[in-house]
């Protein structure tokens, strides 16, 4: 006996609920505290990290560690002196905190980090005057 | 006694002229090493962020106990400083992590009293790099003893293995590291000889806490060195000097 | 399935005598095997949570540190991993030794080494400071480490296990065929594989206690008395419980089996002590265990040598006990709470006594030199610990139970 329309759409509907959560703008990120000098720059490294982020991350950290190679590029450092603020009296991030600039894509997708484990996940206040 | 004083006098010279030549020296050093690294005369220099590290250098400590007063306490305060350990909240004082520690001994016989700090030694045949069974903990190629804590499983056979009990491994979940000292919960931690320090052409921070004339850090390999030249000149001791191990960290007066 | 126990009429024992040996499955009542998997279930559940504990919270909450790295979780992994290797020696004899009368005891042998083994990498995984990067051991190999070799052992043996357990069951010529070169594949692995479980402390030049050869030996002949004793208690419960006879005579060869394994361990054990005593070096470290007046001094002459090796042997020799069940079966609980005992002295006691950072001189500093080390074992630890050995129980009783691995009799001819 072939199902009614009526049974169609409840089923398609019923499936549709389930698309609810797919969106695939990525959340709204917390600003850098330092930006590129021209607008281009700022679109190559979004676009770059978006495709990159975790081969350059798991494979720069053996360079670091193995050969002692520490460029701007082979340094989380560098990546959270300008992607967390510094912390202040009033306000702390911390990697726990869903507005930290790593959290809030890995909260959405709910894929652990570990690196925040062992690294500062907030930039020290020497390291951010030095920047300055 | 002579020794002594030629070694102060040795020492002093040593301390100061390393002093003049690294800080007079640097704007020379970071032209020359572009140009000709090879030629150059090495002290601590910083070698340029994008090279591996080689094998040509061998970094190493001398310790004068002779003239530590303190027994190394400045050099140990200064570690926990740059490093951040030493108080995590949670840990027993069992359990807290020790880059370096404060030994004294007193010969039965003799009954003299020595004090003296002790940390990872380096050793060129590390047990403990011999024994991790995931590669972590790993000599890199200018001779100082890590941990790639990113690929640490937390097994401590590398602390089972030491014979120094260098090692520490960390009980609990830490926050607010030092951004150049990264450490965390799970994995096994050790004195890194300042490499962040060292690959930047600074000296280990211990080294320059200790009081003056009381520790020298340099290239073993380099024979012009401040540290090959005393050494060569004094010789000195290894802890458990009987089990070969060659290490990067010797002493005077042990 | 049957609850009663299968009933043979004497012309049917009489014919299948010269027939091939039978297997069935464990038949046992819905109601004891339900509880006994529900009492094996809640000390896995325990040990569960005692895992979520330490890994949520950190290594803190347990009585390990950094003097004593390696706690009542080893002693209880090791010993089930050393087990496993000798419970797959009664295969063994049967295959390669061609004793015939543990022939048919192949099949559970094989099945108890593995699931003795599951046991104890399950508790030794999850007490890694890093449990959830155990894909990295398996990737990265550091081929120096014994530990790295010892990974591929364990796994290998389960392996090799596996299919010489098929090679014992499928009636098959191909499978058959495999019978006999797995046995002494399997006979050289397990050798291989308990040197290595040795050599993880004979290795270690650090400790006064360890690098030393004889602890590959050592820990070959523990082995034995571990598995079998392990063994003798599966075959006594599994065979009581579903009204299956088990003969005196397989009762005695597995007795006196043990029994020649016990001496042997004395044997490595004395060897190995009065060879210490003999250097000046280990003087220290030999005082403090034989008779530093500490807990570990008990451990060793109360737990491992009187309780856990003379008293089994002594109620397996006596002659007034000659065939009695429960002296045997006290022997073999006996022969285990010793090796417990042993591990627990080899593991904790050689990390207790100090390193020997200046010999000839009293050393002090604010990392525990110069002293002896103190460690208690918290719950958490106990709780993992015996949770593999549950864990390795539930396997065994799921195993008998589904799979047809026991003989149907064991009489004596």
């Amino acid at each position: 006996m072939p199902a009614s329309p009526t049974i169609h759409r409840f089923i398609i509907m019923l499936l549709a609920a389930f698309l609810v959560g797919c969106d695939s703008n990525p959340p709204e990120l917390m600003a850098a505290t330092k930006v590129f000098e021209t607008e281009q720059q700022t679109k190559l490294h979004i676009a770059e990290m978006r495709t990159n982020h975790m081969h350059l991350l798991t494979h720069k950290r053996d360079e670091t560690m193995y050969s002692g190679i520490r460029t701007a590029k082979h340094s989380l450092n560098a990546c959270i002196d300008c992607h967390v603020p510094m912390p202040t009296a009033q306000k702390v991030v911390k990697h726990t905190d869903a507005e930290h600039f790593c959290a809030t894509c890995h909260i959405e997708v709910a894929v652990k980090l570990d690196c925040f484990q062992c690294h500062a996940d907030r930039p020290a206040l020497k390291t951010a005057e030095v920047a300055k | 006694m002579n020794r002594v004083e030629e070694s102060k006098d040795q020492s002093t010279n040593l301390i100061d002229r390393y002093r003049r030549q690294f800080l007079g020296g640097l704007g020379i050093t970071t032209a020359a090493v572009t140009l000709a690294p090879s030629v150059l005369l090495r002290e601590v220099q910083a070698k340029p962020d994008d090279e591996a590290v080689t094998n040509e250098v061998r970094w190493g400590m001398l310790i004068d106990t002779n003239k530590l007063p303190d027994g190394g306490d400045s050099m140990v305060a200064a570690c926990k400083k740059e490093h951040g350990w030493g108080d995590d909240p949670n840990a027993s004082p069992a359990q807290q992590s020790q880059w370096v520690r404060k030994v004294t001994f007193k010969d039965k016989l003799t009954q003299h009293e020595t004090s003296l700090p002790v940390m990872c030694q380096h050793c060129e045949t590390a047990p403990c790099v011999d024994v991790c069974p995931t590669g972590a903990s790993f000599k890199r190629a200018d001779g100082i003893v890590l941990v790639d804590k990113h690929i640490c499983i937390g097994c401590r056979y590398c602390m089972m293995a030491c014979p120094y009990k260098a090692r520490s491994f960390v009980h609990e979940h830490l926050e607010n590291q030092q951004p150049h000292s990264p450490r965390g919960i799970g994995t096994v931690e050790s004195c890194t000889l300042c490499v962040h320090r060292i690959d930047k052409g600074e000296q280990p921070t211990c080294i320059e806490a200790a009081p003056p004339k009381a520790a020298v850090f340099g290239d073993l390999n380099d024979p012009e060195s401040k540290i090959s030249k005393a050494l060569a000149k004094y010789g000195a001791q290894q802890i458990r000097a009987d089990l070969g191990l060659n290490t990067g960290v010797r002493y005077w007066g042990i | 399935m049957t609850t009663e126990a299968i009933q043979l009429t004497p012309e049917q024992i009489k014919t299948s005598r010269n027939s091939k040996m039978v297997f069935t499955e464990w038949q046992v009542s819905d109601k004891v095997f339900y509880g006994l998997l529900a009492i094996i279930g809640l000390f896995i559940l325990t040990a569960a949570i005692s895992f979520f504990y330490v890994e949520h919270h950190g290594h803190y909450v347990t009585g390990m540190n950094n003097q004593v790295v390696w706690g009542m979780p080893h002693v209880f992994a090791i010993f089930l991993i050393v087990a496993a290797s000798g419970a797959a020696n009664i295969g063994s004899l049967g295959t390669i030794f061609n004793k015939k009368e543990y022939q048919p005891l192949g099949r559970l042998s094989l099945v108890m080494a593995m699931a003795l083994l599951l046991g104890g990498l399950a508790v030794l995984v999850l007490d890694l400071g890093h449990a959830d990067r155990l894909i990295i051991a398996m990737t990265y190999y550091n081929f120096k480490s014994i530990f790295a070799w010892n990974i591929i052992l364990y796994n290998g043996f389960l392996v090799i296990m596996a299919v010489y357990l098929w090679s014992m069951m499928d009636r098959q010529k191909l499978a058959k065929k495999f019978y006999k070169p797995l046995g002494y594949i399997g006979f050289m692995w397990r050798f291989i594989l308990t040197t290595g479980t040795g050599s993880i402390f004979g290795f270690l030049v650090a400790r006064q206690y360890y690098d030393a050869a004889i602890l590959a030996p050592l820990f070959i002949a523990a082995s034995y008395v571990f598995g079998t004793a392990c063994f003798i208690l599966g075959l006594v419960f599994f065979y009581r419980f579903s009204q299956r006879d088990l003969g005196q005579d397989i009762q005695n060869r597995l007795r006196y089996t043990l029994a020649i394994f016990i001496v042997l361990v004395l044997f490595f054990e004395m060897v190995r002590h009065l060879t210490n005593l003999y250097a000046t070096e280990h003087h220290g470290v030999e005082a403090y265990i034989l008779s530093g007046g500490d807990k570990i001094t008990w451990l060793f002459w109360l737990g491992q040598i009187l309780l856990g090796s003379l008293l089994p042997l002594l109620l397996i020799w006596l002659p007034s006990l000659r065939n009695n069940q429960k002296a045997l079966l006290s022997a073999a609980c006996l022969a285990i709470f010793g090796g417990l005992n042993q591990l627990y002295v080899i593991i904790v006691g050689g990390q207790l006594y100090p390193l020997a950072l200046f010999p000839n001189a009293s050393v002090e500093s604010s990392f525990a030199d110069g002293v002896v080390a103190t460690y208690s074992a918290s719950l958490p630890e106990i709780a993992l610990g015996v949770g593999g050995v549950a864990l390795s129980v539930l396997a065994i009783v799921i195993a008998v139970k589904v799979l047809r691995l026991l003989p149907e009799r064991l009489q004596d001819e």
